[in-house]
């Protein structure tokens, strides 16, 4: 205890004290603990979407609920009304403009697969019957083999995968 | 992610400010930050893994859901520090004040519950000599920390293995500046004594 005498004030001068326990790490939590963490946070709303809720909520704040709902009520209705105006005068042109749009995208995926997906169809199923041909198989018996393998695999995975039922009437113990 | 987006290279307040406009990205940010830190000092001052997680858990919530509140002006290291450093503080009161051991708590009656309330002195990947030696002299370190009072303990900590300076120690404690250099003052004494048989 000679030392402590000499020590100064601003304690930070003995290296040995410092160098051990410089040497001490740091320790970790938990794998998953950040998601623990985060799952129990409430993750505010942008402060957009805040400020625009506080506005609403400022514009209504001391006007009764009735002149809140008659306000809307008439709101609403004076934007369907005109909406369905609008709709009536400019009918012929928009549905001009749509039929024209539809027929146009209808042609368009005709001609695709017409030109592209029909032949390539066409000419896989011959390049494939012709390959198993030459293997001495028959194309319809191979898509027929196929769809029952397919079928078993379902059905196994299925039973594979079922939640094993459930006991009535059993207690299990938290802690 | 956008650009001005570089999480990894932000500020503390840059992160808050993200989170504070509902970036649940910034949330994770800072929890990524500080889980060791805060779970360090917490588990330095109650000795106990279990009850270490859940004090930093919840002393993470209490921090991000009270996001708003926090003032720019104010370090968020000192914040998140201080309400870790109470809630150890809080269970320490609640509890029997000599519950520190280094081979486990003293209610620990079983041998799973002393090894779930011992502290593990952490793996350094060198060599097995090498690696008992570390062991052992961090074994020592812990226990002499482990044996000081909790204001003490929790001074020393944030000067030496946080690296907080003293004003941001008197912050988060919310002690005056003298006392806490007081506390390290008299912290660094009873630890060389206790660690004199190591200073060759």
């Amino acid at each position: 205890m000679q030392d402590d005498a000499n020590l100064p004030l601003i304690p930070d001068d003995d290296p040995a004290v410092d160098r051990l326990l410089g040497s001490t790490g740091r320790f970790s939590p938990k794998h998953g603990f950040e998601d623990r963490v985060i799952h129990r946070v409430r993750v505010p709303l942008p402060r957009w979407l805040r400020s625009l809720r506080d506005r609403a909520v400022g514009l209504t704040s001391g006007v009764s609920g009735w002149t809140i709902l008659v306000t809307f009520s008439l709101a609403t209705a004076a934007a369907w009304t005109t909406a369905v105006a609008v709709g009536m005068r400019f009918w012929g042109e928009i549905s001009g403009v749509a039929s024209g749009v539809l027929s146009e995208a209808l042609g368009l995926a005709r001609e695709v697969f017409n030109e592209g997906i029909a032949p390539g169809w066409e000419l896989t199923k011959a390049e494939v019957s012709a390959w198993l041909a030459s293997l001495g198989l028959n194309p319809t018996m191979v898509v027929v083999g196929y769809g029952i393998v397919i079928l078993v695999c379902a059905v196994a995975l299925k039973f594979l995968t079922a939640e094993p039922a459930r006991r009535r009437g059993t207690i299990h113990a938290t802690h | 992610m956008s650009d001005g987006w570089d999480l990894a290279a932000a500020s503390d307040q840059q992160i808050v400010a993200w989170a504070q406009d509902g970036t649940e990205l910034a949330f994770r940010e800072l929890v990524r930050r500080y889980q060791r830190p805060v779970f360090s000092l917490i588990y330095r001052m109650v000795r106990d893994r279990e009850v270490a997680e859940d004090l930093a858990q919840e002393t993470f919530i209490k921090v991000l859901n009270a996001i708003d509140t926090y003032r720019p002006e104010h370090k968020f290291s000192s914040w998140i520090f201080k309400i870790a450093n109470n809630a150890a503080i809080d269970h320490l009161r609640r509890r029997e004040p000599d519950m520190l051991s280094l081979e486990g708590a003293p209610d620990a009656v079983t041998i799973e519950r002393q090894e779930a309330t011992a502290l593990q002195v952490g793996d350094r990947g060198e060599s097995p000599l090498d690696e008992l030696e570390a062991r052992e002299l961090g074994s020592h370190i812990e226990g002499a920390i482990g044996r000081l009072r909790p204001e003490y303990r929790a001074c020393i900590l944030l000067r030496h293995v946080e690296g907080r300076s003293y004003e941001e120690i008197a912050s988060v404690l919310g002690l005056p500046l003298g006392t806490v250099k007081t506390y390290i003052h008299r912290a660094r004494a009873e630890l060389r004594d206790y660690l004199e048989p190591l200073r060759e």
